[in-house]
């Protein structure tokens, strides 16, 4: 575990693995005059390949909006968001949805699966937008770790909510992204199902060298990360690698 | 709670003016139709008053022809020695004899018809009166100002010279000079216009095209022999008109003559009536119509409430648990519903008026034209409308409102209590009961033979609507599979049935059967319009069907000349020149007009009240030369008092051959003797009693036939014989037709009739489809997070927007379907129930349903089309933050 104090360049300090996704100088301001909420106020950071990513900070720190700007759900107002060798920044919004489609994977807190459609219908929902073959052994095999085989014919009201969350991980999961972006995937959850769901993330990365960018509040959730980014006011104040629960938890008291 | 109500309004008004769309709508067609209706009468009322303005009493005859079919009865003539006669009566200031001809045939210098009788309004000929104070044309002079009274005073009209109404005048381009030839009895004449005339202050006569001729010529073209139609009075100053009444009445009183005399104002008042009836049907119909937008409309709104309601829940719930009482909701929902319809209601009486002048341009399109004249808004016309338009928007929302108050406070707090599931076996036993009550009604309307087969297949068919209404909602599932499979997207391709194919066609199919009752409440407005033009469409083309097949089997002849229209126009001359042809082997004239008849001895003691039916003046010697049709007894020797009736006239008045008729005309009264019975398919549908034309040349004044028919000699060339016909039809306004002419000729009336009814369901149907685009708009919002989900995970808009639209698609197309499948089984069992009364054909119009499916699987893409852009509109962010 390191504490580096040094936020100019956080991300230099990994400098040797492939850069899977960067922010360069982006600022998003919410409003105009004097109501103007500046979100985020020049950030830049970089995210590597088969690397798990926990973005950490208090309500209304804008780790959300990182999440958003970063997986193209919401456009910068300013500086650059490159995913892979695309700088989103510049795409038009069809260019944009088709990133979301082809290279990147989402959970999302809750209402991660639409109710009309059964849990396998859902996993193989982005390959059926994007009209192409779905990997069925890799599909098979995540439903089997995930443990949901016999719950594929079920609608997701008759899934529990852990079942559920298991269901958007391995939608998010299928096509092998490029990144996968995780918006408190467990802030829904009980803590036995929460466990379960982060214990995959973390073996997606270690196993398939899934790349995972996770926003949470949960300081155990987090501790699952290989990395937490720490975010105040718009700005990065700090990050650590190797963390554990109890560090990640002390930092977080003394931002206050 | 009103507060609350204001807000709720405010906070949904997107909703709800998606909603308040079918009211105005159907709001304003409602008081389209009063516009139209009231001012029909208000124009006719007017018209009558100025015409009797100065007629204190009316002088006619006693003996009554009835009218049948809504025509209005006719009188026989008075002899015009009775004109002195009234003069002289005690108290006659002066007296008018007064002469009207109905349609007159009136061609242009080149022998063209000037106009068609077939729709349009009644060409009529009138008297230029003499008389100064009864006079109601104002001849227009030089300066385009109608002339005084006493500068018109000694104006006459000369032989083969006419008035022409200014309105009629200016539209047909007339100048003084302008040369016509006007179809007398014994062949045209030229005539030239002589003036404009003004019908007192209006440029015309109601829109009826009217021609002022002098008296001799008028007698002549009337072929009423030297009569009036009746002589209208003015009474000495200082006497009332019931005065002057009794004084001519007391003065024929001993006369043998058969005279009736009435007041000016009872005169009035009977025009004015009679038109009345007239339009009756047409105000009936147009009701009719309004009727059928207002239920289409009343199912929108229903089901708005009921989405509106449902989204709406967890507030309840919320206010529910802060402890609002259950009435305290119920009356907050229903003050909005009330506020809402008093509002679109309000609008809908605004934009009725505006939606009346577009009626009458289209009625006016249709040649349906209407008298021109400021629209006649009445204030109660504006009270029903309202009354209506809002009772209908609370009741709709009395049933969603009782719902939502009935919501649990714990529906609040958590998530499932909102898709709680209804029980589905209520709604269940509901659709098998009144199936099984549709399906016993049909049957037994069909097989009983007593009792009105219609009236009970129309109750039948209206079990059959409520058994649609519940069983819609179980048709919804495997309509959206079967609609949504890839066999059907095949044919569905110019309507986006690619996507059968594809994951957005799989979400649009889900998404459309998720909430089977709010889709089947959706397609129900369209199954309701679409059912009615289907209906028509079968109906329409089993008519024409049957006539053509009747045509074929009993008409044989090789030529029919006749008007385009309905009116008599071959002449006896004409006549005559025809029969001597020596390319002819045999002919006859076809005459027919309304006559009176008694059977029974009541009947015949008061022939004046006694009913009408239709008649025919044929040629009894070669008649079944042409009608191939099957009777009983001796159709060619019917003789001066031989009478041959239909099977249907002679079952239900129980006549048998050797039964007594008494018949009268207006020329006279005969007793006939029944020589024939003919077993349907008269040559004109609805003609129930035939007699030869000896005898109706003497008992009819009229004796212009309305059609001569012609069978060739063998081995005539038909071309040329048609040559020759056309060269002697030539300038007499008539047109030669042969058999497929004749037929395509009756096809075009039915299809114009047709093409007006499709113009007034289209209204029915444009609802359903706002209908569509509600309930599409209203379920958008209400999936804005799955949308923002499905947009997160890589769904383009376009993608959306294809879901969207497709799911509106397989909406139309299965409220088309059902309608379609309920409109033509309607049409054939109503077809089945009037078997009897010679409709014996079944047509599906198979071109005419294919168009209406491609219409409304396009309209479903137009419904869908706003909705689809609202999606793509929706803020992802929103939809998937947690923050």
């Amino acid at each position: 575990m390191t504490i580096t104090s040094d936020t100019s360049n956080p991300a230099a300090s990994n400098s040797s693995s492939k850069v899977a996704a960067k922010a360069v100088h982006v600022t998003k301001t919410y409003g105009s005059g004097e109501a103007q909420v500046n979100a985020l106020d020049d950030v830049t950071i970089d995210f590597h390949h088969g690397e798990f990513t926990a973005i950490m900070g208090p309500s209304g720190s804008g780790k959300s909006t990182l999440l958003h700007c970063i997986a193209g759900l919401d456009r910068a107002s300013g500086g650059e968001v490159w995913i892979g060798e695309t700088d989103i920044t510049r795409l038009s919004e069809k260019k944009l949805t088709l990133v979301r489609r082809e290279r990147i994977g989402f959970i999302f807190q809750s209402f991660n699966l639409l109710p009309t459609l059964s849990a396998k219908e859902n996993i193989e929902l982005p390959q059926k937008l994007a009209k192409g073959k779905s990997d069925k052994a890799f599909t098979e095999k995540i439903v089997n770790i995930l443990g949901i085989k016999d719950r594929l014919s079920h609608k997701p009201s008759e899934l529990s909510g852990g079942q559920q969350q298991r269901v958007a991980v391995a939608r998010a999961l299928a096509r092998q992204p490029e990144i996968v972006f995780a918006d408190e995937p467990t802030g829904n959850l009980d803590s036995k199902s929460g466990t379960e769901v982060l214990k995959f993330m973390r073996n997606a990365v270690d196993e398939f060298k899934q790349t995972i960018i996770m926003v949470t509040h949960d300081a155990t959730a987090a501790a699952y990360a290989d990395r937490v980014v720490f975010l105040k006011d718009g700005k990065i104040v700090n990050e650590m690698r190797e963390p554990d629960a109890s560090s990640i938890l002390d930092y977080i008291k003394s931002l206050g | 709670m009103l507060r609350l109500t204001l807000k709720n309004i405010w906070a949904y008004k997107t909703r709800l003016l998606l909603s308040m769309t079918s009211i105005v709508l159907g709001v304003s067609f409602l008081m389209g139709t009063f516009v139209i209706s009231a001012t029909l009468n208000k124009t006719f009322d007017d018209l009558f008053a100025s015409v009797f303005k100065s007629t204190d009493a009316v002088v006619r005859s006693g003996d009554v022809i009835k009218g049948t079919f809504g025509e209005t009865d006719e009188r026989a003539g008075l002899d015009k020695s009775i004109l002195q006669q009234v003069k002289a009566v005690d108290g006659v200031k002066s007296a008018e004899g007064e002469i009207q001809v109905f349609n007159p045939i009136i061609l242009d210098d080149k022998g063209d018809r000037l106009f068609n009788s077939a729709g349009g309004a009644p060409v009529l000929g009138f008297k230029w009166g003499t008389d100064d104070i009864l006079k109601v044309w104002r001849l227009v002079g030089e300066d385009d100002k109608s002339l005084t009274a006493e500068q018109t005073a000694n104006i006459e009209i000369a032989d083969n010279t006419v008035f022409v109404d200014k309105a009629t005048f200016d539209s047909k381009n007339f100048k003084i000079g302008t040369k016509l030839s006007i179809i007398f009895p014994d062949g045209p004449k030229e005539f030239s216009v002589a003036g404009a005339v003004r019908f007192g202050e209006a440029d015309g006569a109601a829109g009826a095209p009217s021609f002022l001729f002098n008296e001799e010529q008028i007698t002549e073209l009337a072929q009423r022999g030297n009569t009036y139609d009746a002589i209208s009075v003015v009474a000495e100053d200082g006497l009332s008109q019931k005065e002057v009444v009794e004084k001519i009445k007391i003065a024929f009183a001993d006369s043998d003559l058969n005279i009736k005399v009435i007041t000016g104002d009872a005169a009035a008042k009977e025009n004015q009536d009679t038109i009345k009836e007239a339009l009756s049907f047409f105000n009936i119909a147009l009701s009719a119509f309004a009727a059928i937008a207002f239920v289409v409309a009343i199912v929108i709104i229903i089901n708005s409430f009921a989405i509106i309601l449902a989204q709406r829940q967890r507030e309840y719930a919320l206010l529910r648990a802060v402890g609002a009482k259950a009435s305290q909701i119920r009356r907050s929902v229903i003050l909005e519903s009330l506020v809402v319809g008093l509002v679109a209601s309000a609008t809908g009486v605004a934009t009725g008026i505006g939606l009346a002048v577009l009626i009458k341009s289209a009625l006016a399109a249709f040649g349906l034209d209407l008298p021109d004249g400021p629209l006649e808004v009445q204030t109660s016309s504006i009270v029903v409308c309202l009354v209506l338009g809002t009772l209908a928007t609370v009741l709709s929302a009395f049933i969603p409102a009782f719902i939502s108050s009935r919501i649990p406070p714990i529906a609040a707090l958590s998530e499932a209590a909102f898709e709680k599931k209804k029980k589905w076996w209520p709604r269940a036993t509901l659709a098998t009961i009144s199936g099984i009550i549709f399906v016993t009604i049909i049957t037994l309307a069909l097989t009983d033979s007593t009792g009105s087969k219609i009236r009970d297949t129309s109750i039948g068919l209206g079990a059959g609507f409520m058994f649609l209404i519940f069983v819609i909602p179980f048709l919804v599932k495997p309509f959206t599979l079967l609609i949504g499979s890839r066999v059907a997207g095949v044919f569905l391709l110019p309507f986006g049935g690619r996507h059968a194919f594809s994951v957005t066609g799989m979400i649009a199919k889900r998404n459309n059967s998720r909430n089977p009752r709010r889709t089947s409440r959706t397609a129900l407005a369209l199954v309701i319009g679409v059912a009615l033009v289907s209906f028509v469409t079968v109906f329409a083309a089993s008519v024409n069907k049957t006539v053509d097949v009747t045509l074929k089997k009993n008409f044989v002849g090789d030529f029919i000349v006749s008007s385009d229209g309905i009116e008599p126009i071959v002449t006896p001359q004409l006549c005559e020149q025809i029969v001597a042809q020596d390319f002819v082997q045999a002919s006859t004239c076809l005459k027919s007009r309304s006559a009176s008849f008694a059977i029974t001895e009541q009947d015949r003691s008061d022939l004046n009240n006694a009913n009408g039916a239709y008649i025919s003046g044929f040629n009894s010697k070669t008649i079944t030369e042409f009608y191939a049709t099957p009777f009983r007894g001796d159709l060619n020797n019917l003789g001066a008092d031989g009478v041959a009736v239909t099977k249907q006239f002679a079952e239900s008045k129980d006549l048998e051959l050797g039964s007594k008729i008494l018949i009268r005309l207006d020329a006279g009264q005969r007793d006939f003797t029944v020589k024939a019975i003919v077993d349907g398919g008269i040559p004109i549908d609805f003609i129930e009693m035939m007699i030869d034309n000896s005898a109706y040349d003497e008992l009819s004044t009229i004796k212009t036939a309305t059609s001569a028919i012609v069978l060739l000699e063998d081995g005539i060339n038909t071309n040329v014989a048609r040559t020759d016909l056309e060269e002697l039809t030539r300038g007499t306004g008539a047109s030669v037709n042969d058999q497929k002419a004749l037929r395509d000729q009756n096809a075009a009336q039915i299809n114009q009739l047709l093409s007006l009814i499709y113009a007034l369901l289209g209204l029915a149907i444009v609802i359903a489809s706002i209908g569509i685009v509600n309930t599409m708009s209203l379920s958008i919002l209400e999936r804005t997070r799955e949308l923002g989900l499905l947009r997160a995970v890589g769904m383009s808009k376009r993608q959306v927007r294809n879901s969207i639209r497709f799911e509106s698609v397989i909406t139309a197309v299965m409220g088309t379907a059902i309608g379609i499948v309920f409109g033509v089984s309607g049409a054939y069992f109503l077809i089945q129930a009037l078997k009897q009364d010679g409709l014996d054909q079944f047509a599906t119009g198979g071109t005419s349903l294919i168009a209406i499916v491609a219409l409304s699987a396009f309209i479903g893409v137009l419904a869908g089309a706003w909705p689809a852009w609202r999606a793509t509109k929706i803020d992802i962010l929103k939809a998937v933050s947690t923050e």
